[in-house]
């Protein structure tokens, strides 16, 4: 067999014939005409070719050996390229049975033995023409098919990506609008609780626990609070959907030791949700069974947290449904927890500031001492109520006055060296009644976050009182010095005689007259000198009052005064004495022997100072609630100037006339006796004609009420 | 024969300088106020004068006598002794501004006084 390899431009032709000499011409004709020439020398072998080469066109012989011709055309037609594979029939039988069993075999032509080459060639021609046109329409076909199938792909394709771009966008739509829905919903809460007031802090919480409860479609929201110490927690809000039962009442003082599990978790600041009570770990049974019977299916918490510390929790729950809880929810509830963290800390500082404040205010409302702040000038800003008891203004009346303008012009200079140093000054201030009064201020300076000084604060405190307190000490302690210094003087002047005389009388010879003189003297003055220190021990006590006790009882001044007359009498001679008393009662509470003191005083003091004698008339009468002593003499008398001295300490009236001896200390005890009394004591005097002393005691019932 | 003036308004003093005085030879004066004690010692210029200061009876004091007579030139060389109860430092300076020529206090010593009379007027 010889085989040539079909070239792409080339037909091919396959011819079957067992005439070798046949296939020999057909191969050189065709060649001659350029086509390529595959042979076969038999039936069976030609259809072998055929399988193997696919040649474009089959020229097979009726007559051969083996399988005939017809045969060999029907096999070659049935093979998948034989179909459309032109087969020509070479036959010498020019018969019309034969013609019909060549069509019938799938033949397409016949061309009779001899062969006619031109007519052969020509048919050949033909039908590759027509293969090929036949081919081309095809293929054509063929293409256009796959295009069709191609683009019908494409375009399906095309459309479920566009299903699916549709579908993706709606979601993203719809994603979208729900987190502007949710924005919104976190910029009007976050809005509402912003500068919200804090007494509206609660109506706050549970308007945003509605919101988000129906933004997130959950039956429950709800937010406990610990205690300062963490150890229980309440439920102070909930909000609950239509027809789920409030437990909000259940909730409250719970110990958050019940709850080991959950309180650990938020403590991390870890957020708890589930969908099912299931997915819990084991450790959290507490929790499920709390959970169970509260009919939470599904549940989210998040922490509140105060200062990066547990403060409580924020959570909803799902009743009806078990739910998974998106991340928006979880985002949700911690904003809005952060939201009501800030509300509620805002609220405690504030609660807190006003508590201080209130503190503040009602401790300088209650106190004695003034407050008042003033600014870097010395502007008051702040005054306490109390400026209005001690200094009479009004604390309103003082604000925006400089706190200088009313410090005494002497006491500035003092005032403002002590605010420098933060110390305490004594100053002078105007009341409002144009008097000073004396003040103790303490002040410091205060400062700003600088270190600058933005103002200065006074604690200031009324020292009128001890003012007044210490002036007075001061002028006691002038009189005591000038109390001893006089009574030095007083003891000095009987010591000179004594001192003096009993000098002379030891260095000096006497005679005896002279001698007893000098010794008269000395005993005389001794005994002075004994007086007068017995009256400045009594008028020592009588002045330190709180030392001396009164031994009141009732007495009788008529009948004192006739027992205490009798001495005198006989050591008086020239007077006359004269007694006139009502009858009445004239009982005084008093000391008896401090009035008997009194009455001894002013007898001896009318016989001394009437030396000629004459009458001397004590009348006593009752006046209104007195008793009055009056004992009138017609001696000496008084000038006007000693009038006013007569009841000082020392005074004596006369101290150069020898015959009057005293002390100077009687009447002045005398006075304070009868001031101790509750009484008066005074004089009438006219000089030269005589005196009269006047004292007077409240009647004993007068005293023995208050006693 | 010198002379010499007693000035205290208590008699018991006057009566123990004058005997304490009575060895010496001396012409002795007396008054019982300033104002008695001024007139005398312008009217006989006494050597020495031994003056009390507290004198209620007068008008003036021993410490205003002191400065008149010390205030005329007739009456100035006067040696004026004080005499007197007043013994603080407070009342000797006083007694030494209004020009007093020497300080004696009461209670003093008789004849501690004759020593110092003795020793002014010799």
């Amino acid at each position: 067999m010889n085989v040539v390899q079909p070239s792409e431009d080339k037909f091919s032709v396959l011819v079957i014939d067992d005439d070798s000499s046949i296939r020999r011409l057909v191969r050189m004709r065709l060649q001659n005409q350029g086509y390529l020439i595959l042979e076969a020398e038999s039936g069976e072998e030609g259809i072998k070719t055929f399988e193997m080469f696919h040649p474009d066109l089959v020229l097979v012989d009726v007559l051969m050996s083996g399988i005939d011709g017809f045969e060999t055309c029907r096999r070659i037609c049935q093979l998948p390229e034989g179909a459309t594979t032109p087969v020509l029939v070479l036959t010498a039988l020019n018969d019309t049975q034969s013609i019909e069993q060549a069509f019938n075999s799938g033949a397409i032509d016949f061309v009779t033995k001899p062969i006619q080459w031109t007519e052969l060639l020509h048919r050949i021609r033909r039908l590759l023409q027509l293969k090929r046109a036949e081919e081309t329409l095809r293929d054509h076909r063929a293409h256009l098919e796959v295009q069709v199938q191609q683009r019908t792909a494409e375009l399906t394709e095309a459309n479920q990506a566009l299903q699916q771009e549709i579908q993706v966008r709606s979601n993203v739509e719809a994603a979208l609008k729900r987190r502007i829905e949710l924005e919104n919903l976190i910029t009007n809460i976050s809005t509402h609780f912003i500068n919200i007031n804090p007494l509206k802090v609660d109506e706050g919480i549970q308007m945003a626990l509605s919101t988000i409860g129906n933004f997130a479609t959950v039956d429950r929201s709800y937010v406990f609070l610990f205690s300062d110490n963490g150890s229980w927690m309440d439920n102070i809000h909930e909000w609950c959907a239509e027809g789920i039962v409030p437990q909000i009442d259940l909730l409250k003082s719970i110990p958050t030791a019940v709850f080991p599990w959950l309180i650990q978790k938020l403590a991390r600041l870890e957020n708890v949700y589930f969908k099912d009570a299931d997915e819990l770990p084991p450790e959290a049974y507490v929790e499920v069974k709390f959970f169970t019977r509260r009919q939470s299916k599904s549940v989210v918490m998040v922490p509140i947290v105060y200062n990066s510390v547990l403060a409580g929790m924020l959570g909803f729950d799902s009743v009806c449904e078990a739910r998974s809880w998106s991340n928006d929810i979880v985002s949700l509830l911690k904003i809005v927890g952060e939201i009501f963290s800030h509300a509620l800390e805002h609220r405690r500082t504030e609660q807190t500031l006003l508590h201080r404040e209130k503190q503040l205010s009602e401790i300088t409302d209650a106190m004695l001492d003034i407050v008042i702040k003033t600014g870097v000038d010395g502007e008051i800003e702040f005054a306490s109520p109390s400026c209005w008891t001690l200094l009479g203004y009004q604390p309103e009346a003082l604000l925006n006055k400089s706190i200088y303008d009313n410090v005494h012009p002497d006491d500035l200079l003092l005032m403002k060296a002590a605010i420098q140093n933060d110390g305490i000054a004594e100053y002078r201030f105007l009341h409002v009644n144009g008097a000073y009064v004396w003040l103790e201020a303490l002040s410091n300076l205060l400062f700003d976050g600088n270190g600058c000084v933005e103002g200065m604060v006074f604690a200031i405190r009324d020292i009128t009182e001890r003012k007044d307190a210490e002036r007075e000490l001061q002028d006691l302690n002038r009189l005591k010095t000038e109390f001893l210094s006089t009574a030095a003087h007083e003891l000095r002047t009987p010591l000179t005689s004594i001192r003096g005389f009993s000098e002379i009388l030891i260095t000096r010879d006497f005679q005896a007259d002279r001698q007893m003189r000098y010794m008269r003297l000395i005993n005389e003055q001794a005994t002075q000198l004994g007086k007068i220190i017995d009256d400045l021990l009594d008028i020592s006590r009588l002045e330190a009052k709180r030392n001396l006790t009164l031994v009141r009882e009732p007495v009788n001044l008529a009948t004192l005064t006739r027992e205490l007359i009798q001495p005198f009498i006989e050591v008086a001679p020239s007077h006359q004495f004269q007694i006139e008393s009502q009858l009445n009662d004239m009982c005084v509470f008093a000391d008896p022997n401090r009035i008997s003191q009194v009455i001894k005083n002013l007898i001896s003091n009318a016989i001394k100072y009437s030396p000629n004698g004459g009458a001397v008339t004590i009348t006593l009468v009752s006046v209104q609630a007195e008793v009055q002593f009056q004992i009138k003499d017609h001696g000496v008398g008084l000038t006007q100037e000693q009038q006013v001295h007569i009841f000082e300490k020392f005074y004596r009236a006369d101290a150069s006339n020898t015959a009057i001896s005293g002390t100077g200390l009687g009447l002045a005890i005398s006075k304070l006796i009868i001031d101790l009394h509750g009484g008066r004591i005074w004089l009438d005097s006219e000089y030269e004609v005589g005196t009269s002393f006047y004292f007077s005691v409240p009647h004993m019932y007068q005293e023995a009420i208050p006693a | 024969m010198k002379t010499i003036l007693i000035v205290d308004d208590q008699p018991e003093v006057r009566e123990l300088v004058s005997v304490t005085l009575e060895i010496g030879d001396y012409k002795i004066l007396m008054a019982d106020n300033g104002d008695k004690a001024l007139a005398m010692a312008q009217r006989e210029h006494p050597d020495l004068m031994l003056l009390d200061i507290q004198m209620p009876g007068g008008s003036i004091d021993g410490i205003r006598v002191c400065q008149l007579l010390k205030s005329e030139p007739q009456t100035r060389d006067i040696y004026i002794l004080m005499l007197t109860a007043k013994g603080q430092e407070w009342d000797r300076q006083q007694g030494f501004d209004a020009g007093v020529d020497g300080y004696f206090v009461k209670p003093f010593s008789p004849l501690d006084l004759m020593m110092k009379v003795e020793e002014v007027l010799a």
